[in-house]
């Protein structure tokens, strides 16, 4: 995905989970600080701070921790002095530079269970990776639903959608679609049906709280299924347009044009599959 | 039976494979010498269709790409994807369905662990296990035995004398002579672009000699 297109998602999502954070939860600020340290201290992975400690002299090695940490912890500081939490974002900018001192020697080799053994892979990743970001999800269903936001939970369910489409982002190596002895065409079937598939069972338990806690509005939930399960497969498409290259800056342009105004994809997604099955047919055939 | 005619492969201006010809039949095992950047691997890919090349190869069986198992030398596996869900994987590409793994599972792995955090020679013995479960027709091992501890080393070569028996196509190369003495029936020797004639098991030790090159002896000047 282009840097810019990036960029700007996840500083919506950022945006967006903040204002609920501080909108739905008791004593939002503490919470608020702790998810963000809990973030920095994920993002300092064992292997990476290894190779980092390698790589440079002690003094080099910890200002570059501390300017990586600070610069993560940034953007949780700027909505705290926002929400004129000055006192804390502080405190969650020094903690983020303590954090820099501590080993990072304990590794929590977990293998975090999945419901998508069968199909492994995008989902079996991303929802590894992103699980966290799922649970927060139905964590913020359940206040919508409860403070009576149908629109705020139709739009968890999108952006939950969204999340899941952001697994479909990394480009695989060549070696992963060569084993596949199938035709293009039946390549991107099989995508299509691991998709439809695991977008609902991660969607489902949001989709049946709206379907029981919204009865009237049942018609609207079904269609943002629709026009969910359309952006995942968008984006899967999209990756095969210019395989084993990365997404172009145009394409990502028209995938977002669709998130924005979901019935261009009726035209798009033909345009993609045809574009897709061809760019695949020069690795895959009967 | 597959057969390479003229193959040519260059990247850039440097000609990698100039012309090469050979046959693979059924029930034999190929080893494919020569020192390193030789071009081996870059022979394997191209008759895999990993790399593109001009030339022609022809399999009797079809596209050799759907029938092929191929073990890379450094074999690369996805983040956050556990050993059994890898070969789930490969299971899946080829429409294998196998409901038990760990009675597949020959090198005792630990299949429940991300495959990533193996150690080189569990990767390769992974990647091996996920090209056998395919039930591929021809086998492409690009160094089987890099990296692999001698009890495993000498399970790969009952491997491939059992897929030998199962009338499969195996090419390998190796840097350990004695692995391919072992194993393989007919070797290639590839160097500077061209390959030699199929070479029989009573010639190998011509083949030895040649890959040992000229004695370098190293003078106290030379670090």
């Amino acid at each position: 995905m282009h840097p810019l297109i990036s960029g700007l998602l996840i500083s919506i999502i950022f945006f967006s989970l903040s204002v609920l954070i501080f909108s739905k939860i008791a004593f939002p600020m503490y919470a608020y600080c702790l998810v963000g340290i809990a973030f920095i201290a994920r993002i300092s992975s064992k292997k990476r701070v290894e190779f980092l400690e390698r790589c440079f002299k002690e003094n080099e090695f910890y200002r570059i921790r501390i300017l990586e940490n600070g610069i993560l912890a940034l953007p949780f500081v700027c909505f705290l002095i926002y929400k004129n939490e000055t006192l804390l974002s502080i405190g969650l900018l020094l903690s983020s530079f303590i954090l820099t001192l501590l080993p990072v020697r304990a590794k929590f080799n977990i293998t975090i269970p999945t419901p998508f053994g069968k199909f492994p892979f995008e989902f079996t990743r991303g929802f590894r990776r992103f699980f966290l970001l799922h649970f927060v999800a139905y964590f913020v269903t359940y206040f919508a639903i409860e403070s009576n936001n149908f629109n705020l939970s139709i739009f968890i369910l999108l952006i939950t959608f969204l999340i899941s489409a952001v697994y479909y982002s990394f480009v695989e190596p060549l070696y992963f679609l060569w084993i596949y002895n199938h035709n293009p065409k039946l390549f991107i079937r099989h995508k299509l049906r691991t998709i439809f598939m695991y977008s609902l069972v991660l969607e489902l338990p949001i989709a049946i709280s709206l379907f029981i806690f919204f009865p009237a509005q049942y018609w609207i939930t079904l269609i943002a299924l629709l026009i969910g399960i359309s952006y995942v497969a968008l984006f899967m498409l999209m990756k095969y347009v210019s395989y084993p290259f990365g997404v172009t800056f145009a394409d990502e342009l028209i995938v977002a044009a669709c998130v924005l105004y979901p019935p261009l994809i009726l035209v798009v997604a033909p345009l993609f599959y045809y574009r897709s099955v061809k760019t695949l047919s020069k690795f895959l055939h009967d | 039976m597959i057969k390479v005619e003229s193959l040519i492969k260059s990247f850039g201006k440097k000609r990698i494979l100039d012309k090469v010809n050979f046959s693979f039949e059924p029930g034999k095992v190929y080893g494919i010498v020569g020192k390193n950047g030789a071009g081996k691997t870059t022979l394997f890919e191209c008759l895999l269709g990993l790399e593109s090349y001009s030339g022609k190869i022809e399999c009797s069986l079809g596209s050799v790409k759907n029938i092929a198992g191929y073990l890379p030398t450094n074999p690369y596996f996805l983040s956050f994807l556990t050993g059994k869900e890898y070969l789930q994987l490969m299971c899946n590409a080829r429409n294998i369905n196998i409901s038990s793994f760990s009675d597949k599972n020959i090198f005792n792995l630990p299949l429940h662990q991300y495959a990533e955090t193996y150690s080189t020679g569990m990767k390769k013995k992974l990647a091996l296990t996920g090209i056998l479960l395919q039930k591929n027709e021809i086998f492409v091992l690009d160094e089987p035995y890099n990296g692999v501890d001698i009890e495993s080393n000498i399970l790969i070569s009952e491997v491939i004398q059992r897929l030998k028996e199962l009338n499969k196509t195996i090419i390998l190369s190796s840097h350990i002579f004695s692995t391919l003495k072992d194993n393989c029936d007919i070797l290639y020797y590839v160097n500077n672009g061209n390959t030699s004639e199929a070479i029989e098991k009573e010639q190998f030790s011509s083949i030895e000699t040649l890959l040992k090159g000229k004695e370098i002896s190293l003078t106290k000047f030379d670090f």
